[in-house]
C-alpha cells in the first residue's frame, strides 16, 4: 500500500487546479455586496447548469444503452411530478431500467 | 458574561441545526455517488492504482469527470502534465459553480476554504435552489455527506466492486440524473419558465457537445453562461417593453 512519487505528483496538481477555482469565489465574493442586476443572472444558474448536466448526459447514465437510460429516467420524472421525493425516484428509476438492460 | 456564554450557546445549537439540515438535504448526494464511486473505484483498479492511490484522489480531488477522465488517461500513458491541465480543463467550471453558492453565502466567513472544497456540481444544485439563504454550516453539513458518499463508494468498488452484479451496477448509473431531475421539477412546478431556461441550456450543450469543440466542462460553461445570458436579455427587453406601455 505505497504511493508512487509520480501519482502523489498527479493529485497534488489535481488538488491544486480543481481548488483553486472552487475556492477564488468564495474569498471575492459576499452575499450582501452583490449587485441587484447580477444577482438575477446568477439566479439562472442553476436551473440553467440542471438543464446542461441532464442533457445529453442522461442519455449515457446507463452506460451504453439508451433505451434503459429514458426509460429510467421517465419512471423518475413520474415518480417526481406525483412525489417530489428523490430517494423514491431513485428506487424507481433503477429498477425499471434494470430489466431493459436485457434488451440492448 | 453569562449573557454572552448563554449567546454562544444559542449560536452553537442553531449552528449544529444547520449542520443536521445539510445532512439530510445531502443524503440524496451520498446515495448518487455511491454506485458511481464505486465505478470510478474499479476504474482505478484495472488502471493499476493502488488502493491508497485511488483514495487519495477520491478524498482530496474529489470531482468525479476528471478523476474518471484522468485514470483514463493514466491507464492510456498520457503523462502527469496532460491530465492536470485536462483536470484544470473540466473543473475549471467550479468558478462559475462556486460563484453562485457564494453569492448566497451568509453569516460567518470562517470555514469558507472548508466549504469552497466541497463545491460539486451536485452540492451546488441542492444549496443555489433551497428558497432560503445558508451559511457555512449548512454548506459543511451538505458537502460533507457528498464526500462522504464519494469516497465511501471509491473504497468500496476498490476492494468489492464485484459484488453487484454488473446489470444493476449499471442501472444504478442513472442514479446523478435522477437527483439532477429530482431537484430540477420542483422549480419548474414552482415557475413553468425555469423549463425554458433548462431546456435551452441542455439543448445549446448537446449541441456543442456534438461538435467536439470544447472540452467537456467547458462545454458546460458555455451552455450555461449562453441561455443565462439569452434568457436574462429576452427578458429585459420584454421588462423595457411593459414599462414602455
Amino acid at each position: 500500500m505505497t504511493v508512487r512519487p509520480e501519482i502523489l505528483l498527479l493529485v497534488i496538481g489535481m488538488v491544486v487546479v480543481t481548488y483553486i477555482p472552487r475556492m477564488l469565489p468564495f474569498a471575492f465574493l459576499r452575499a450582501d455586496k452583490i449587485p441587484e442586476r447580477w444577482r438575477g443572472l446568477l439566479g439562472h444558474i442553476p436551473h440553467a447548469a440542471l438543464g446542461a448536466l441532464l442533457v445529453p448526459g442522461f442519455l449515457d447514465g446507463v452506460a451504453g444503452n439508451p433505451v434503459a437510460s429514458i426509460v429510467g429516467i421517465l419512471a423518475a420524472g413520474i415518480v417526481l411530478w406525483f412525489k417530489p421525493n428523490i430517494l423514491l425516484a431513485m428506487v424507481a428509476a433503477v429498477l425499471v431500467a434494470w430489466p431493459f438492460l436485457a434488451f440492448k | 458574561m453569562a449573557e454572552q456564554q448563554e449567546g454562544l450557546r444559542h449560536k452553537m445549537k442553531r449552528h449544529q441545526g444547520a449542520i443536521l439540515t445539510g445532512f439530510s438535504e445531502g443524503f440524496p448526494i451520498f446515495v448518487g455517488y455511491f454506485p458511481v464511486a464505486v465505478a470510478f473505484g474499479l476504474l482505478a483498479k484495472s488502471v493499476p492504482l493502488g488502493f491508497l492511490e485511488a483514495g487519495m484522489l477520491s478524498a482530496f480531488v474529489f470531482a468525479g469527470a476528471s478523476q474518471f477522465i484522468a485514470a483514463s488517461l493514466l491507464a492510456s500513458g498520457v503523462g502527469i502534465g496532460s491530465i492536470i491541465v485536462t483536470t484544470f480543463l473540466i473543473n475549471s467550471r467550479h468558478l462559475l459553480l462556486s460563484t453562485a453558492v457564494a453569492a448566497r453565502l451568509t453569516g460567518t466567513r470562517r470555514l469558507f476554504p472548508l466549504a469552497a472544497f466541497g463545491v460539486t456540481d451536485e452540492t451546488f444544485a441542492i444549496a443555489t435552489t433551497r428558497p432560503d439563504t445558508y451559511g457555512t454550516p449548512y454548506l459543511l453539513g451538505l458537502n460533507s455527506m457528498a464526500w462522504l458518499g464519494w469516497l465511501a463508494g471509491t473504497l468500496t468498488g476498490y476492494l468489492a466492486g464485484g459484488f453487484l452484479p454488473a446489470n444493476l451496477q449499471a442501472a444504478m448509473g442513472i442514479l446523478l440524473y435522477v437527483m439532477f431531475l429530482g431537484i430540477l421539477m420542483p422549480e419548474v412546478r414552482k415557475d413553468i419558465r425555469v423549463l425554458i431556461v433548462a431546456g435551452l441550456s441542455g439543448a445549446l450543450h448537446w449541441g456543442i457537445r456534438a461538435t467536439g469543440w470544447l472540452p467537456s466542462g467547458w462545454a458546460l460553461v458555455v451552455a450555461i453562461l449562453v441561455s443565462v445570458a439569452l434568457v436574462d436579455g429576452w427578458k429585459g427587453k420584454g421588462a423595457k417593453h411593459d414599462s414602455a406601455t
